[in-house]
């Protein structure tokens, strides 16, 4: 055969060819698969470990008080299950053996739970104590003990406004547990399981483990003492008085640091509702404030120049703006000086200094004091006020917003303005926060004082803090003098404004501010109490309050007069 | 033991190296890896042996390995151990199990080879060659295993379009077309289910399509460079079913990525190339067939198997040589490795006997 030697040839050839195509495709299908369309692989390779790990919750960071008194913190306790069918006999006696004293259970119990050949849970709350002595017992297989923690609250209700609450899955959902959240939550970890597509459902060893790591903590400028105590002496007023509701802020006059915020009525922590009642009224509350506001409409004019500390006035018991006739709680007759209107409060007097001010005056004073904008206290739901812009007003509205009526405030912007004055006239930010620590311990903020604006100057803020003292005084209000001490003051008792009816002549706030000692103040405590049954006077209700919540800080600060 | 290429002994130690790799990750240990050196150590072993004789001495005993095949096949049906439903395995006294179908392809190769290499007229050697097919090709078919069937009829269809005029393949060819309406028939339901998957695997992605999807999401995690024995998260989880044996280039593919699947491709071209090399240098006929056998059986398992593992060939139960577990096939491996060496070695002397 001749050609049968060309015939293998050919056929060698075309053998290559087979190979070289069949290897080809190959070679071109990898490509696609491992280069081109990799993304869409992988994005169907994770959704697979749904089930391959399970979450390690990590431990909430604690809260502190600024004396380092803890406030909030997670208590740790594991859930027990146990799997005997995946354990061996000798670990069943060992069981069996050291299981009834740790958990104090019976001997018979046990012996019925190792005849159970799935994961059964024992015990939902095992101490650390219990959980190291059963990892003694040294059972390799069948055994999970699941970490979990409860938040406790040891100030429960005293504190709860401020703090807040976290909800069932651990996460903040009030408060500072909510403003600072990310950095108390800490970081999940995870436990991964060998599993095999045979058998999904029963994780085998854990493979690897990322730890889970606990939260920062954070503490808070104010003082649990002082927490606690104002707290009882609202309490007490309000439950003497009938009133609906009442907040008290203590704030440190040179720094801003809030010493105490106190809300009532506050709610339990353990069981919060989303009502009205779980928000902090310090700072979500806006209320027209009355008279209070006196001191800054007298500073914004002092400092225009529109008015002078020896101005006189005169109150004939009305006044007439265009066409409206407004009443002064009292006929005071003639007015000799600034201090003698404060103490007076009288409202004609400052409707006179208001249309002297005008309108724009006004409320560019009222902003730079803080007015209408949040004062960035880091607490969640902050309200920012109301001032009217300067055209939807006139004569009347600039009148009425003299004695504080007509612009609403909340009660911590209304307290850090009236720190100003106490401070030179230098508004210091409001701030709640002292340290926050992050989960390593490192301090990641550290409290300093922050400077927000000098609102009036030195000479300004003495002479409006000097007739501020003048209103605490023998023939002012009386029920707030402290023997030995100055003190600076002023009181408001503003109309609620009814919907649709206008002012209510018998439904009130009750304000105070005092600066304490009033010379050169160091704390300034602001009292608001909301709606009595019988109307009366701030003087009768928040300065007795003010007084008795003042006498304590003198004494537990050491106030030196 | 000169006379074995160094450069064969290190693809194929390259090759069950890439093998060990991917079974350390598969079983998280060195079970599997153990037991497949044994088999490795024994085929080195085998081919060593068959270096000291010469292939044609096989002629002698063509018919007596042609029907010691047989029996065992035919014994798989009453003594055979059933795994997965099929019954492929023969235990030997409880010590260890062989799968008689691996020998029959080898069994197959010399058979056909002898047949077609003596002087009969062309039809003749085409009815002898067809005839001894059946026997084997219906016994493990019934077994059942779809894939060595149709690793042993393409032996057959590729030796007869070798020695014999085309004709004779075209013909076959026209019977396979004329066949394709039986299909349905001649293919158990599930048979056709992988079919149709193979053009869709997205149908039934939790049943047939399950193999095909996983073992692709595997091997396309893998990337250019791999996952690493570490990461290779679907591998080492079992996501893929039966990676150690039909599914383990998707393992090389998610641990050692495109590099890795390059050079298993690689590594195999070497190997066939030297298939192609001792046809090419054998004068001797016998010899000439043998190689295109071996050829054959080598292309079309590496072939079907990576294709499947990337979705382009239907699923069927084939080993991918060297790199899959099980001993038979390791040993079957190793034995038509032994012969290609040897029909190597025995080129020169060739005109001395024929």
């Amino acid at each position: 055969m001749k050609n049968r030697e060309d015939i293998f040839r050919l056929r060698t050839a075309f053998t290559f060819i087979f190979l070289a195509l069949i290897f080809i495709a190959i070679f071109v299908r990898l490509i696609f698969v491992q280069v081109v369309d990799r993304p869409r692989y992988l994005s169907e390779l994770l959704p697979q470990f749904d089930y391959g790990y399970d979450i390690l919750n990590a431990e909430r960071g604690e809260i502190f008080d600024r004396n380092g008194v803890v406030a909030a913190y997670d208590i740790v306790s594991y859930q027990l299950d146990l799997n005997p069918s995946l354990m061996s006999e000798e670990e069943h006696e060992r069981l069996l053996e050291n299981l009834p004293g740790i958990l104090n259970i019976k001997k018979e119990k046990v012996e019925q739970i190792l005849k159970v050949d799935h994961y059964l849970m024992v015990d939902a709350s095992i101490s650390e104590d219990q959980k190291l002595k059963i990892e003694e017992i040294g059972i390799r297989n069948g055994i999970t003990l699941t970490k979990k923690s409860e938040r406790v609250y040891p100030f429960g209700e005293v504190l709860a406004p401020v703090i807040g609450f976290t909800g069932t899955e651990g996460k903040g959902l009030a408060g500072i547990e909510f403003s600072f959240n990310s950095e108390l939550e800490g970081k999940k970890g995870r436990v991964f399981y060998n599993i095999s597509s045979t058998k999904p459902l029963t994780p085998g060893k854990p493979s690897y483990e990322v730890e889970a790591k606990k939260g920062g903590s954070v503490t808070l400028t104010l003082d649990s003492n002082i927490q606690y105590e104002v707290q009882k002496m609202l309490i007490n007023t309000i439950k003497k008085t009938e009133a609906k509701a009442g907040v008290v802020i203590v704030v440190d006059v040179k720094t801003g640091e809030i010493l105490a915020m106190v809300n009532y009525p506050s709610f339990d922590p353990y069981s919060p509702t989303t009502s009205f009642t779980s928000l902090n009224r310090a700072v979500y509350w806006n209320y027209e404030p009355g008279s209070i506001l006196k001191p800054i409409v007298a500073a914004a004019a002092l400092s225009e120049g529109t008015l002078n500390s020896s101005d006189e006035f005169y109150c004939p018991g009305t006044i007439k703006v265009r066409d409206r006739i407004i009443s002064c709680w009292q006929t005071h007759g003639k007015e000799k000086g600034l201090n003698e209107i404060m103490k007076d409060s009288c409202d004609v007097s400052f409707v006179t200094i208001g249309l002297n001010l005008g309108k724009e005056k006004m409320l560019d004073n009222f902003k730079r004091f803080g007015f209408g904008r949040g004062t960035g206290i880091e607490l969640p739901g902050e309200e920012s006020g109301i001032v009217p812009s300067p055209s939807s007003i006139g004569d009347v509205e600039v009148a009425t917003m003299s004695f504080g009526q007509g612009i609403a405030v909340t009660p911590l912007q209304l307290a850090t303005a009236l720190c100003a004055i106490g401070n030179d006239g230098i508004e210091m930010k409001p701030s709640i926060i002292k340290e926050v620590k992050d989960s390593d311990g490192q301090v990641v903020y550290s409290f300093k004082p922050v400077i927000k604006q000098a609102v009036v100057s030195e000479k300004v803020a003495e002479t409006v803090l000097e007739s501020m003292r003048a209103v605490v005084s023998k023939d002012g209000v009386y029920q707030a003098i402290i023997d030995g001490y100055s003190i600076a003051g002023k009181t408001g008792t503003a109309q609620k404004l009814q919907p649709g009816k206008g002012y209510s002549k018998d439904k009130l706030i009750y304000s105070f501010f005092g600066l304490v000692p009033g010379n050169d103040p160091e704390v300034g405590v602001l009292v608001v109490v909301d709606e009595t049954p019988n109307p009366t006077y701030s003087l009768n209700i928040t300065a007795p309050l003010f007084r008795e919540i003042a006498l304590y800080l003198i004494k537990y600060l050491r106030i030196q007069p | 033991m000169k006379r074995i290429p160094l450069w064969l002994i290190f693809v194929i130690l390259f090759l069950v190296l890439i093998s060990f790799s991917a079974l350390y990750v598969i079983d998280g240990g060195f079970k599997n890896i153990i037991r497949e050196s044994i088999y490795v150590l024994l085929g080195f072993a085998i081919v060593f042996c068959i270096t000291f004789f010469d292939f044609r001495v096989l002629k002698y005993f063509v018919w007596f390995i042609y029907s010691i095949s047989l029996v065992l096949l035919l014994s798989l049906l009453f003594i055979g151990i059933s795994i997965h439903a099929s019954t492929r395995w023969i235990s030997f006294f409880g010590l260890f199990t062989i799968q008689p179908s691996e020998f029959a392809k080898i069994s197959m190769i010399v058979t056909l080879s002898y047949v077609l290499s003596q002087n009969d007229s062309q039809f003749k050697k085409f009815v002898y060659a067809s005839l001894l097919l059946f026997p084997y090709a219906i016994l493990i078919y019934i077994q059942p295993d779809m894939g060595t069937t149709l690793v042993i009829v393409f032996i057959y269809f590729y030796l007869i379009l070798i020695a014999l005029p085309v004709k004779y393949a075209m013909s076959l060819v026209g019977c396979g077309v004329a066949l394709i309406p039986l299909g349905s028939k001649i293919l158990q339901p599930y048979q056709i289910e992988r079919i149709v998957t193979l053009f869709d695997p997205g149908r039934d992605p939790l049943g047939a399509g399950y193999n095909v999807i996983q073992s692709m999401i595997a091997i396309g995690s893998g990337g250019v460079t791999g996952r690493g024995i570490a990461g290779s998260t679907m591998t080492k989880m079992k996501f893929v079913p039966v990676q150690y044996a039909d599914f383990i280039f998707s393992a090389v593919g998610e641990i050692w990525g495109f590099i890795g699947g390059i050079t298993v491709i690689a590594l195999y071209v070497l190997l066939l190339i030297y298939f192609v090399r001792t046809f090419k240098v054998t004068e001797n006929i016998f010899g000439k067939l043998l190689a295109s056998g071996i050829f054959a059986m080598f292309l079309f398992q590496i072939f079907i198997n990576i294709g499947m593992c990337m979705g382009i060939m239907p699923v069927t139960g084939i080993p991918l040589p060297f790199l899959s577990i099980g001993g038979s096939s390791t040993v079957a491996n190793f034995i038509a490795i032994g012969l290609a060496v040897n029909i190597n070695i025995f080129k020169d002397e060739m005109r001395i006997f024929v």
